[in-house]
């Protein structure tokens, strides 16, 4: 693995309070990597230390293979960024903003630059309108056209979906994965979306109380963890003592009108399937949900179980 | 540097309120010179009855140069709130509306980020001055003529030549430039510690106000402290047209208001650097 942002105990303390608490985290080159955690989790604090926003209390935090405390100004500069929420000066517009980001950030061919972000994120057309008038969602776009405009190697982006719609979220996903797939790009994102982190990221980190609970590919974590099936069937309640018949009531969550909720391994659908057929059952639809969202709870409801889950 | 510092011109010109300081400028002085263009002779009576039983007045006295005198004691009390207003925004004023957290990520240090906001502040605080001179003096000789400037104090009457007065304008406005940089700097320095910016504009002129009053009134307790506000020392501008200059006082007194400057800057970039950005 080829870190290209690395965190070795690094902790931030207030008085007794340990918001971040011992974090070691490697992030690879080229890879979209999944913040995840509960509100208050440390998630935040962390994205602040990596971007020198905050000073971590203890350890170290290396960037590019560069010590983030004594080459701060070089990292900064390869590195594109969403801090929370995308705040401009809604006096300015919005191509005043990017003009303005872009000069600090010493971005080359700025002109050219800013149309070709316009474009990438959908803001064509609305850049000479003051900040003021634009939607939430809209500032979410400038946020994203500001981080990449200089062409960062790093974009570390921070609930980047909040406040966009459907389609925004679609096009900012493509976004991402173009971002990944076609520039070679490193992207940490942060979202308390989980479907969102399952779908687009190759590397996650749980965290829960300021300590990195789970860190690894998300296939691997993921391929551990059961399916959640909604079974849709003509007579649930046959089929729930057909199940049991079978010595697979265990797999069961609920019987609920028209459907059975079922957790199983993937493996187990064909028998389920199968067994139900044969009862003379009709399945109208089988509907495997995952899982993310289970695991995500249950990691953060119970930390100490994460251990040995953990792929460290 | 010279990025950041176009940048923070930049935002301040775009800035509405920036407008505040200049638009009051040119009311006030403008209301003040036709005031006197309308009305002069008698204000001018009632200031000069009681010299008026022990000399004979004669000549020109409401002039140019008593016109911008006038002006330039009445304005130099309102200013200080004018700078705050700008300068307790710089900071408190991102951190309010979120943009340090952007401002912060560039590959700039936070010194020279600072070092911006306080070069473009101080550029701004001499707009103002010059703003405020180009209105009095133009104005002033423009309305009223040259002529010998009377300044009445509370103990002697100091008539000063025409021609010895625009080196004394200049540089009383010089020190006045000093004097505001200090409310500058103090106001800069409350607006690193704060993320509201209404906070640092006021408490910069609580503390105005509270030395101001600590430093008129006649108690025997306040005359030790006196001469370590910085309030004390920013109407030394008025000494400029006294005759003698007591250069020696004039000095001392610029010499704290510098020492008053970068003091406030130190504990600015002290608390800037290594302030955390948790909003």
């Amino acid at each position: 693995m080829n870190p290209i942002v690395q965190l070795q105990g690094v902790s931030k303390k207030y008085g007794d309070f340990a918001a971040v608490d011992g974090m070691n985290l490697q992030v690879a080159k080229g890879e979209v990597f999944g913040f995840l955690g509960p509100n208050g989790a440390g998630k935040s604090t962390t994205l602040r230390m990596i971007l020198s926003l905050i000073k971590p209390t203890t350890g170290s935090i290396s960037l590019f293979g560069l010590d983030l405390h004594q080459h701060r100004n070089a990292i900064l500069g390869r590195i594109g960024c969403i801090v929370e929420k995308p705040d401009f000066y809604l006096y300015l517009s919005g191509l005043d903003n990017l003009r303005l980001f872009g000069r600090m950030s010493h971005t080359r061919q700025l002109n050219e630059r800013i149309e070709t972000v316009l474009h990438l994120v959908g803001l064509k057309g609305r850049e000479k309108d003051r900040v003021k008038t634009y939607s939430h969602g809209m500032k979410q776009r400038l946020g994203l056209a500001q981080a990449l405009l200089h062409e960062p190697e790093l974009i570390i982006l921070d609930e980047p979906s909040t406040g966009l719609d459907p389609q925004g979220i679609i096009e900012l996903r493509n976004l991402i994965l173009h971002l990944k797939n076609d520039l070679g790009k490193t992207v940490i994102l942060s979202s308390h979306i989980l479907s969102e982190i399952e779908m687009i990221a190759d590397s996650m980190v749980i965290i829960h109380r300021g300590k990195a609970v789970v860190q690894g590919k998300v296939s691997e974590l993921l391929s551990h963890e059961d399916l959640q099936v909604d079974v849709q069937v003509d007579d649930p309640a046959a089929a729930e003592t057909a199940l049991h018949e079978s010595r697979l009531g265990h797999l069961i969550l609920e019987r609920i009108p028209g459907a059975l909720k079922l957790r199983c391994a993937k493996s187990d659908i064909p028998q389920v399937a199968r067994l139900l057929t044969d009862k003379g059952i009709a399945i109208f639809g089988l509907q495997a949900t995952r899982s993310l969202e289970d695991y995500f709870l249950r990691i953060t409801a119970s930390p100490e179980k994460a251990d040995i889950l953990a792929f460290k | 540097m010279g990025t950041l510092l176009r940048i923070e011109l930049f935002k301040i010109a775009t800035k509405p309120r920036s407008y505040i300081g200049f638009a009051a400028i040119t009311v006030i002085v403008l209301l003040i010179e036709l005031a006197l263009w309308l009305d002069g002779r008698s204000y001018l009576e009632f200031i000069l009855q009681a010299l008026e039983q022990s000399f004979q007045v004669q000549g020109n006295l409401l002039n140019g140069n008593l016109v911008s005198f006038i002006i330039l004691q009445t304005l130099i009390v309102q200013m200080p709130l004018l700078v705050a207003l700008i300068a307790g925004d710089l900071v408190s004023g991102e951190a309010a509306s979120g943009t340090i957290r952007l401002l912060l990520t560039q590959p700039h240090s936070r010194a020279s980020i600072l070092w911006a906001k306080y070069f473009a502040t101080s550029i701004y605080v001499f707009l103002l001055i010059f703003w405020l001179g180009l209105l009095a003096l133009g104005g002033g000789f423009l309305l009223f003529g040259a002529g010998d400037l009377v300044v009445l104090k509370s103990d002697e009457l100091i008539i000063l030549k025409a021609a010895d007065t625009l080196w004394r304008f200049m540089a009383a406005f010089g020190i006045a430039f000093l004097s505001l940089s200090v409310v500058a700097t103090f106001s800069l320095m409350l607006s690193c510690y704060t993320d509201n910016s209404i906070g640092p504009i006021i408490a910069s002129m609580a503390v105005i106000i509270l030395f101001t009053i600590i430093g008129t009134l006649e108690v025997p307790l306040f005359d030790r402290i006196k001469p370590f506000l910085f309030t004390t020392h920013m109407i030394v501008w008025r000494s400029m047209f006294d005759q003698p200059l007591d250069w020696g006082a004039i000095l001392r007194s610029m010499w704290i208001l510098v020492f008053h400057i970068a003091l406030f800057l130190g504990v600015s970039f002290f608390h800037f650097t290594k302030k955390d950005i948790q909003n």
